[in-house]
């Protein structure tokens, strides 16, 4: 077993800053990173009383010791990327119209996270490089704990919530693709190219976000009348209605349309990291066999996804995704070599072979003091190279909260995904960041 | 609350339009409300690359002084004294004060970016002059046919960023600057020739004037002035 001795190699002060490797899926995104593809996402939560900034920045400043893991920044080794140990403080932003924008040169050196505000919501951006979803939802809530503790409401550690005046376990450093990566077998999925939405790309970085809020109550319901899990029944709706856009939406093509699901494999490995851990399932139809109706679709992913998810598969999956790291060969090419190589092989086997993303953060639960002052959480993707359109889930409490986050100006897939939900019955309540002028332009 | 007619989704206070098929929302009951609180503020995150301009001056730098220093060395290896190679290195500064500045300064005024290009093309004819040890060209000839244009140029632009002049106003004073130029520039070479009669410079100068009086014209007339900028808008 191969962990890095993290506490050491960050407290040493003889040698320089201390520094730590990228994790397996970590490792494409300083390559992506100055293209269209910011591989960032993001996380907010949303009080019930306007953020205090002032209360917000010190929250920050008590919370960042406790994860010496975000506290870094990407340097270029010869061979590959790292993370090196990077002690300015944080500061946070008013948030803006358009997040996750891709980062310049100029950001790529400092730190790789942002904490914004505005009015009642509290976001973090992550570059995906330091961590997934489940690591940014501990994060943000031991971060808005902390804030609510300052407020003078103490909130219950454990469930998600770390306690800061612990101390950072090594645990939760650690590359857990790499310990548990111990299989010989290796099974990659044999996938061709998916089809492509098409639309016209928003100037300047603009983000097209379109938030959907749905009863837990409602959509469990639903989803148990097709007898299929909350996951299965977004990601049949949205699968069925991306493959009406590409019947009717004159694309005249007949290519698969697949949507790659992320699962976070923690509940299969006994791990505690906060740094990257998720493997990808990707649930698709073939138009060029006949023609779907929704129910079959939502068959195929329920059965698809029952397939895909359990212990022995992802361990075949993760051996395939970790196998090419170990080969000599792209080890001891040199970093411009093997950011050629890795452009390559993600534009043969990553963006390209699926439609789009549901991303589900699944249900983040808060502790009743916290839950009180919090309304919701968001989740929201970063914007893809490839694909124009993705989607992400999170629920807390009582509210489900579907985000779309586009770079394209049309909204079909969009309003298609949420006039289906109607249609079963789910009522919607949608919001957005459009800013509408006078003359009616978007 | 409002519905969204179309898609019949529940919508936000904060939102005007379906944002789902930019329907607008008529709802007698709730009239859109501008100051509903949004989920994004409106401001904007441009993206800046910024480039490294010192940079780019060093590197420029570099690129002129190193052919300047070859003709040199070469120049004084072959003859033992620098001949030739004034000129080159003459030009190479020339260029260099023209290009470096722009990169170079932290506060570009025009003052800091314009004087000191006319100084160092005023240096350099004045070099020439002075390697071919004939100047009887350089004051009546080259110093105003360097300065006239220059306080042309430098008048318009200084007009037009400082937004004395606007619009057709300004095609209009470039042209008649550029009718005061050619006028100069035969009055300065029949000076020097001895016959102060204008000849060519008229059929340049008469059409500059007659334009810009047009264009005068339109700039106070506000209705060709509209005209015009809807036929021609871009």
């Amino acid at each position: 077993m191969k962990t890095l001795h993290y506490q050491e190699k960050i407290q040493s002060k003889q040698g320089g800053p201390g520094w730590y490797r990228l994790d397996n899926a970590a490792k494409i995104y300083p390559i992506l990173m100055h293209t269209r593809h910011s591989s960032l996402f993001r996380l907010a939560m949303l009080m019930r009383r306007p953020v205090d900034p002032d209360l917000l920045q010190k929250a920050l400043n008590q919370t960042l010791p406790r994860f010496p893991q975000f506290m870094v920044r990407l340097r270029k080794g010869i061979f590959w990327y790292y993370l090196e140990h990077y002690n300015e403080s944080v500061r946070i932003e008013p948030d803006v119209v358009n997040p996750m924008r891709p980062w310049t040169r100029k950001d790529a050196k400092s730190h790789l996270f942002r904490v914004r505000y505005h009015d009642r919501r509290v976001s973090v951006e992550f570059f995906h490089a330091l961590t997934d979803g489940y690591g940014a939802s501990v994060f943000l809530r031991t971060l808005i704990a902390v804030y609510l503790s300052l407020q003078g409401i103490d909130c219950p550690t454990g469930d998600g919530i770390l306690d800061i005046h612990d101390k950072p376990a090594e645990t939760e450093m650690e590359d857990a693709y790499n310990r548990f990566s111990t299989f010989k077998v290796i099974h990659r999925p044999r996938e061709t190219k998916a089809f492509r939405l098409q639309g016209t790309i928003l100037p300047g970085h603009h983000l097209n976000i379109i938030c959907g809020i749905v009863p837990v109550s409602q959509l469990s319901a639903a989803a148990a009348r097709f007898r299929v899990s909350v996951t299965e029944l977004l990601v049949g709706v949205y699968l069925y209605q991306l493959y009406r856009i590409q019947q009717q939406g004159g694309y005249h093509t007949d290519k698969p349309v697949r949507v790659s699901v992320p699962i976070n494999v923690r509940r299969y490995y006994p791990t505690e990291t906060l740094r990257n851990f998720a493997l990808y399932a990707n649930p698709g139809i073939e138009p060029a066999y006949g023609t779907y109706t929704f129910e079959e679709v939502l068959k195929l992913v329920h059965h698809f996804m029952r397939y895909t998810i359990n212990e022995k598969y992802l361990n075949a999956l993760m051996c395939a995704n970790v196998a090419p790291e170990k080969s000599i060969f792209l080890k001891i090419s040199p970093l411009p070599i093997k950011n050629i190589a890795m452009r390559i092989g993600y534009s043969m086997a990553g963006d390209s072979r699926f439609t789009s993303t549901v991303s589900n953060l699944g249900i983040i639960r808060l502790p009743p003091e916290m839950a009180q002052e919090v309304e919701r959480m968001e989740f929201l993707l970063g914007p893809s190279k490839f694909n124009p359109v993705s989607c992400s889930v999170i629920s807390t409490g009582e509210q489900v909260v579907i985000q779309f986050s586009a770079t394209m100006q049309e909204t079909d897939p969009q309003r298609a995904f949420f006039k289906h939900l109607v249609q079963l019955g789910i009522p919607v309540k949608v919001e957005s960041n459009q800013i509408w002028d006078h003359s009616g332009e978007g | 609350m409002s519905y969204c007619v179309n898609c019949g989704v529940e919508l936000e206070k904060s939102e005007k339009k379906c944002p789902l098929c930019g329907v607008d929302v008529i709802n007698p009951a709730q009239p859109f409300d501008e100051k509903a609180p949004r989920p994004y503020p409106r401001r904007l995150d441009p993206i800046t690359e910024r480039i490294n301009r010192r940079f780019v001056g060093a590197m420029i730098t570099i690129a002129l002084v190193f052919p300047a220093l070859l003709c040199a060395t070469i120049n004084y290896s072959l003859d033992n004294r620098l001949t030739w190679s004034l000129y080159v290195m003459g030009a190479l500064f020339t260029v260099w004060v023209i290009t470096v500045p722009y990169y170079w300064l932290r506060k570009r005024t025009l003052n800091r970016l314009f004087i000191p290009d006319v100084l160092a093309l005023l240096l350099f004819l004045f070099l020439i002059a002075a390697l071919q040890q004939d100047r009887s060209w350089y004051w009546p000839v080259a110093v105003p046919l360097i300065l006239i244009p220059s306080a042309l140029v430098y008048l318009n632009i200084y007009l037009t960023i400082h937004r004395v002049i606007r619009g057709f106003v300004i095609p209009a004073s470039v042209l008649i600057s550029a009718g005061i130029l050619v006028t100069a520039i035969e009055l300065i070479l029949k000076a020097h020739g001895g016959n102060m009669r204008l000849d060519w410079s008229l059929y340049a100068l008469i059409p500059c004037l007659a334009i810009a009086m047009v264009l005068l014209v339109i700039a106070r007339k506000q209705s060709i002035h509209d005209e015009i900028k809807r036929r021609l808008h871009l």
